[in-house]
């Protein structure tokens, strides 16, 4: 069973989710780290990585339940509404940040314009990157 | 592109719950279809013309077949 063995592999990394999450806290409560933030991540990524241990067992010891989470992640409409939505995200991403340089040059804040206008560039550089290796493919 | 899915799986006293199960998709999948709202692919095309036992032109209406008609 392919799937069964694609929801063991998640649920490892979701358990690396929470293994990761408790060395952030840890790192804030032994005064390594001294920003909040660490604990903040710590917590975001220890409760979503025991959300997913939850799912995923739950599913593993539910063979319909399995089943039916199989189809609704193979079916063919749901995959072509995921690549729509990501595309529709994508294309708003770059639309916003390029408004966001703009207006951060208009009111002069310079190093954020630089910033976003940098990470558009990158995200755009990648896009065609991706987009030639695809090409190749097929 | 029309199809005659509804129609077709009406005859054979399908629900489209037990016609999803049977071709792997989810039923709001099946509902989509029926509603002219989502085009399947190949695979999809083949896998209901062989469930219902006809042919993927005799289940889907092509632009082509519409105007011979």
């Amino acid at each position: 069973m392919d799937y069964v063995k694609k929801l063991k592999k998640r649920l490892y990394f979701a358990i690396g989710y929470i293994v990761i999450g408790a060395a952030l806290i840890l790192l804030q409560f032994t005064g390594r780290v001294s920003s909040e933030m660490s604990s903040c991540f710590g917590a975001a990524f220890a409760v979503c990585g025991v959300v997913r241990v939850v799912q995923y067992v739950r599913l593993l010891n539910d063979k319909n339940r399995m089943e039916q989470r199989e189809i609704a992640e193979k079916d063919e409409r749901n995959v072509m509404l995921w690549e729509k939505a990501r595309s529709l995200a994508f294309g708003i991403y770059v639309l916003l940040a390029g408004w966001a340089t703009i207006v951060s040059y208009a009111i002069h804040l310079e190093f954020v314009g630089q910033i976003i206008a940098y990470a558009l560039c990158a995200l755009v550089v990648i896009y065609w990157l991706c987009y030639m290796i695809i090409k190749r493919k097929y | 592109m029309e199809n005659r899915i509804k129609e077709i799986r009406k005859k054979n006293k399908v629900t489209q719950d037990d016609l999803a199960k049977m071709v792997g998709v989810t039923r709001q999948t099946v509902i989509s279809l029926e509603n002219g709202k989502y085009n399947a692919s190949l695979q999809l095309a083949h896998n209901l013309a062989e469930y219902f036992g006809v042919t993927i032109e005799e289940l889907f209406i092509f632009e082509d077949n519409k105007e011979n008609e």
